[in-house]
């Protein structure tokens, strides 16, 4: 009880956007065909109930409730199990190893709920089979099982072999032929079967798993199995007097285990990325001031939330700022499946759709399992606002059968049976629809600046386009092309000055030598002017040290101008 | 005895009632809302069953089909899967005969009959191959890539390359000699790839990038005599529109036509299908092998005058003792005359006629919208618009079968971002019927798929090589370059 109580809140309080991560790189639903897709690669069973289990990690408090059930699941397994060979005292704190080993493995993206059923399901059909009680026929069985437990349970089959050989030479001094003959055929079977279910070496000899780490477990439990099976370790073991440097071993591999493999780092960057995806853009703002992380992820949700507000240019350079890549995502054959994932959300909340698009379809390409709900929720969106009807109709038809999307998917529905594509009822639909370019061009995928340009231009009123076309040109010290967008966008418009803004103006006035009457034409205050007169003077007694100016001015865009390091590769 | 008849009756009227059976049939004017849209079509009496669900979701549907000879009634759900010994044996005795489709639905407790449609039975066969790449539509990048190969006359599918065995390269069409399994060829990309020719079941990998090429081949076919290739080698630059709809666009920045001799590895040219002046792709061999029709456009420069980038249908002489292209160039269709970009064409076997594409502009129909067929009537010279075939967004890629009685083509006229092959047939008026969706035997599988079907091609026998050949090509076979 304590132990489910503690797992839930550690991944409920301390990890949870790891689960909600899970949920979204894949989409579960409810239909034949999505069942007869997974009897194409082995372990059919433990994958499908891994992916049916973690569709409830969309929930708050779904993924940390189902993997503390999970988790003490198996633990009571392992202990039936251990008791099985005769362990009697301490059995729970030793049935506890394995489970450590989950907890940690958990804290990583790679390990899915799949591994977790491979070895429940393979501990489950083990102790069925442990009620055989002729040897021979049991062998028999066991022989005939090989296929079928690599088809449900993929590599759970060693885990399977190794407790059969162990038990059975606990029975008998020597092993006969026939285990023999089981090891050797648990070892084939899934090079035989490779060819039938088109996998790699390596893939057919660990699927489900995406990692060696995945193996820790299951060997766990063969070495406790082993150990246990003998009278001399199971007499040492039950000695109570063990029991708190046993429990006291094992806080420390969970602590320690738990620190090594969870990425803290990454957790506050997948909150930032899961609070957005939820709508929740105050929470990303606040999160994104606290964490204040030099991360260019973070600073890329950091700049969406700012940009939402219409708030970017007040308050960009108070957080870190990578450059560009802080407002885009460089999507390349190095970039990892999570940026490639994250990377359509600003094309999206731009108003380039077809980028957005774009970006979407290579997340999910990505995606492990090349499905995602969250993405395909947003090709869904995307399709609805570029009128795209039977495009927007399969995606929302693919929702239908799940669990937690079905009723956003109704929802949509029903909007695009009453929508036309002059005159949407809908007024998300309609703002969205105002944002998205009205002329043509060709770019390239990585033509950000194209992209920017189309956007402002098609519509000026787009505020959050003309910040990212403005805040790119300063991110990359492009003081011309800042000043010739500023001059077409936002000059003699009524709105007031953002400071990064009139900081940068300063500097293209400067260096145009303009006169008194043009610099009054963009209403700097008169403050800022002379803050930037002291900051040149500074600068030019500086010698070009940033140290003597970073504490007045280290926030400043003349800051930023002089002294960010822009990475040339 | 009388206690045996009763039970047996009681058993009976409980089945019965088991069965929801119409009653009370109020009829409907409309077509029913199947989907795939199966109504009012030609099929080749070789084809699987088609099966098919219906869009309103209704709690029963009987679905009754009558031919001259056979009928049979199906039940189901929302989906109806006609048994696959009965079908075949329905469509083998209604061989040139109509079969009549009825279906009637029950919806909220009442019952619904729909105006029937008809399946005509040709005469003739389809291919019983068809093989396919399955790729999601990403364009520029991929994930996974298969090559299969789908038996028509069920549903079986074979998978013929699957990138996840070959470090994740890509893979391009598969096309075959004659519709023959013994002589098909594709490319295979990345570190150890090259492309992979299957004679009799023996796989070769070719570099097709010659010394002085620069690109290797790309758009392709074989010579009747399956010893020659024609292909186009390209430069290809992919780009993304901004408006709407308009997603990918790919355009050659440099395009030339290559003969690739298979028996003595090597490879050549002509200066009148090469060169900076022109862009040539997508060749093809007439029936008979002795000229090549491709694509050819003046180049431009690329990409602000894509919209006025526009193809011509071209032929060059071939000789086949030679191995080399002729000396004259005729145009066949002249994009200026069309106002419209030619890509793709192919000629049905028995010669009399050219398919192809047409779209606005460019050379990538496959993500214009606009993009539809045309056959050239290579006796009479008369285009037909086959406006029965074509359909709102892309229709393009395009094989004939070996009988040039039926022809297959890659359509996204569902939601015009997955393409599935789609089958019309051509009577002996040469007129082409509605087209018809490759079944399933689940319907609701293109509902649940992210993966499109491209470069479909027919064939008449299954190719005796498998996925873990290519791998093993893909690893350990010797590549042989082009002299």
């Amino acid at each position: 009880m304590m132990f489910a109580v503690l797992c839930i809140a550690f991944f409920q309080f301390f990890y949870p956007y790891h689960l909600f991560i899970k949920e979204q790189l894949q989409l579960f639903l409810f239909t034949s065909e999505y069942f007869i897709s997974y009897l194409s690669k082995p372990a059919s069973l433990a994958s499908y109930l891994g992916d049916f289990f973690t569709q409830f990690f969309y929930l708050r408090w779904g993924g940390a409730i189902v993997l503390a059930l999970l988790l003490c699941v198996e633990w009571q397994l392992i202990v039936c199990l251990l008791r099985k060979l005769g362990a009697e005292k301490n059995v729970l704190l030793y049935a506890f190893f394995p489970i450590i080993g989950e907890w940690v493995l958990h804290c990583g993206l790679g390990y899915s709920v799949s591994s977790t059923i491979t070895v429940i399901l393979c501990i489950i059909i083990f102790l069925l089979y442990a009620t055989i009680k002729k040897r021979f026929i049991a062998f028999l069985v066991a022989i005939l099982l090989q296929p079928i437990l690599y088809a449900l349970l993929g590599s759970g089959l060693f885990t399977f072999n190794l407790l059969l050989l162990l038990t059975d030479s606990i029975r008998k001094e020597k092993l006969n032929l026939l285990a023999y003959v089981i090891l050797f055929t648990g070892i084939l079977i899934p090079l035989l079967l490779r060819s039938h279910y088109l996998l790699t070496i390596e893939q057919a000899y660990i699927y489900p798993h995406r990692e060696f780490m995945a193996f820790v477990p299951p060997l766990l439990i063969i070495m406790l199995a082993g150990g246990m099976s003998s009278r001399e370790v199971r007499i040492y073991t039950s000695d109570i007097r063990y029991t708190p440097f046993l429990f006291g071993l094992q806080l420390i591999l969970l602590i320690g285990g738990v620190l090594s493999r969870a990425n803290f780092h990454r957790e506050k960057i997948l909150s930032l990325d899961s609070e957005a995806y939820f709508g929740n853009w105050p929470k990303v703002l606040k999160q994104a001031s606290s964490y204040n992380l030099n991360d260019n992820i973070a600073t890329y949700y950091t700049n969406l939330a700012l940009a939402r507000y219409g708030q970017l240019p007040d308050h960009i350079l108070e957080f870190y700022q990578p450059a560009t890549d802080g407002l885009f995502l460089p999507v390349n054959p190095n970039a990892s499946p999570l940026t490639i994932f994250f990377s359509n959300e600003v094309f999206f909340y731009l108003g380039d759709m077809n980028m957005a698009q774009h970006s979407s379809m290579l997340g999910m390409i990505f995606s492990p399992n090349n499905r995602s709900s969250r993405l395909i929720k947003r090709l869904a969106e995307i399709n609805m606002i570029n009128g795209e009807k039977e495009a927007a109709r399969k995606y929302l038809r693919m929702l239908e059968p799940t669990l937690f999307h079905r009723v956003w998917a109704k929802k949509r529905l029903q909007i695009l049976d009453a929508d036309t594509l002059i005159a949407s009822t809908d007024a998300w639909l309609k703002e969205k629809r105002s944002m998205i370019p009205k002329r043509d061009t060709l770019r390239s995928s990585t033509d950000y600046l194209a992209s920017l340009n189309l956007l402002a231009s098609s519509n000026p009123a787009n505020k959050m386009a003309v910040d990212y076309l403005l805040c790119y040109h300063l991110l990359s010290k492009d003081i011309r092309s800042f000043t010739n967008a500023y001059n077409r966008y936002v000059k003699d418009t009524s709105s007031v000055l953002p400071r990064i803004y009139g900081e940068a103006l300063l500097i293209s006035l400067l260096n145009s030598k303009a006169t008194d009457k043009e610099v009054q034409s963009y209403g700097i205050s008169p403050d800022m002017i002379r803050e930037f007169a002291e900051y040149t003077r500074l600068y030019e007694q500086s010698n070009g040290r940033g140290e003597l100016l970073q504490a007045k001015f280290g926030k400043s865009y003349w800051f930023y101008f002089h002294f960010a390091k822009m990475d040339t590769k | 005895m009388k206690q045996i008849i009763y039970y047996l009756l009681l058993l009976l009227l409980i089945i019965q009632s088991g069965c929801n059976r119409p009653s009370e049939i109020q009829k409907i004017d409309g077509m029913p809302p199947i989907y795939p849209d199966y109504t009012n079509i030609t099929i080749p009496y070789n084809i699987a069953p088609l099966n098919f669900l219906l869009r309103n979701k209704p709690q029963s549907v009987e679905v009754s089909v009558k031919g001259k000879n056979t009928s049979f009634v199906v039940y189901g759900n929302e989906k109806i899967q006609f048994p696959e010994r009965k079908w075949r044996s329905l469509l083998e005795s209604e061989k040139g005969n109509d079969i009549t489709v009825e279906v009637t639905v029950e919806k909220d407790g009442k019952w619904y009959r729909y105006a029937a449609f008809k399946w005509k039975v040709s005469i003739h066969k389809i291919d019983s191959y068809l093989s396919y790449r399955r790729i999601e539509p990403g364009y520029e990048v991929w994930n996974k890539i298969q090559i299969c190969q789908r038996n028509l006359e069920n549903f079986s599918e074979k998978v013929l390359a699957d990138n996840n065995l070959t470090d994740g390269s890509c893979m391009n069409c598969h096309i075959y000699n004659q519709h023959q399994k013994d002589v098909s060829l594709f490319h295979l990309r990345g570190k150890k790839g090259g492309t992979i020719l299957n004679r009799n079941g023996k796989l070769r990998k070719l570099n097709t990038k010659g010394v002085n090429s620069f690109a290797p081949a790309v758009y392709g076919a074989f010579h009747p005599s399956g010893r020659f290739g024609v292909f186009s080698q390209n430069t290809i630059i992919p780009e993304f529109h901004a408006y709407r709809s308009e997603r990918l666009e790919v355009y050659d920045t440099a395009s030339d036509l290559v003969i690739l001799d298979f028996d003595n590895n090597s490879l050549n040219t002509s200066l009148l299908v090469s060169g900076d002046q022109t862009l040539e792709t997508f060749p093809v061999f007439s029936a008979d092998g002795k000229s090549v029709y491709y694509c050819a456009a003046p180049q431009l420069p690329l990409p602000d005058s894509i919209r006025s980038l526009r193809y011509s249908l071209m032929r060059i002489d071939f000789d086949e003792k030679s191995g080399k292209f002729g000396n004259k160039i005729d145009t066949i269709l002249s994009a200026n005359s069309l106002q419209q970009s030619v890509s793709f064409p192919r000629v049905s076997p028995n010669g009399r006629f050219l398919l192809f594409c047409v779209s606005d502009y460019g050379t990538f129909p496959i993500w214009h919208n606009e993009t539809d067929l045309r056959m050239l009537d290579l006796k009479t010279g008369g285009v037909d618009s086959l406006k029965q075939v074509n359909a709102w967004y892309s229709d393009s890629y395009h094989s004939w079968s070996s009988e040039s009685r039926w022809f297959v083509f890659a359509s996204k006229r569902d939601n015009g971002i997955y393409g599935k092959p789609y089958f019309s047939y051509i009577d002996n008026n040469g007129v082409a019927s509605k087209p018809f969706v490759l079944p399933q035997k689940d319907p609701a599988y293109y509902d649940y798929t992210l993966i499109s079907f491209n470069i479909p091609e027919l064939s008449k026998e299954g190719v005796s090589f498998g996925a873990m050949d290519v791998e093993d090509a893909y690893f350990n076979l010797p590549t042989d370059e082009m002299k």
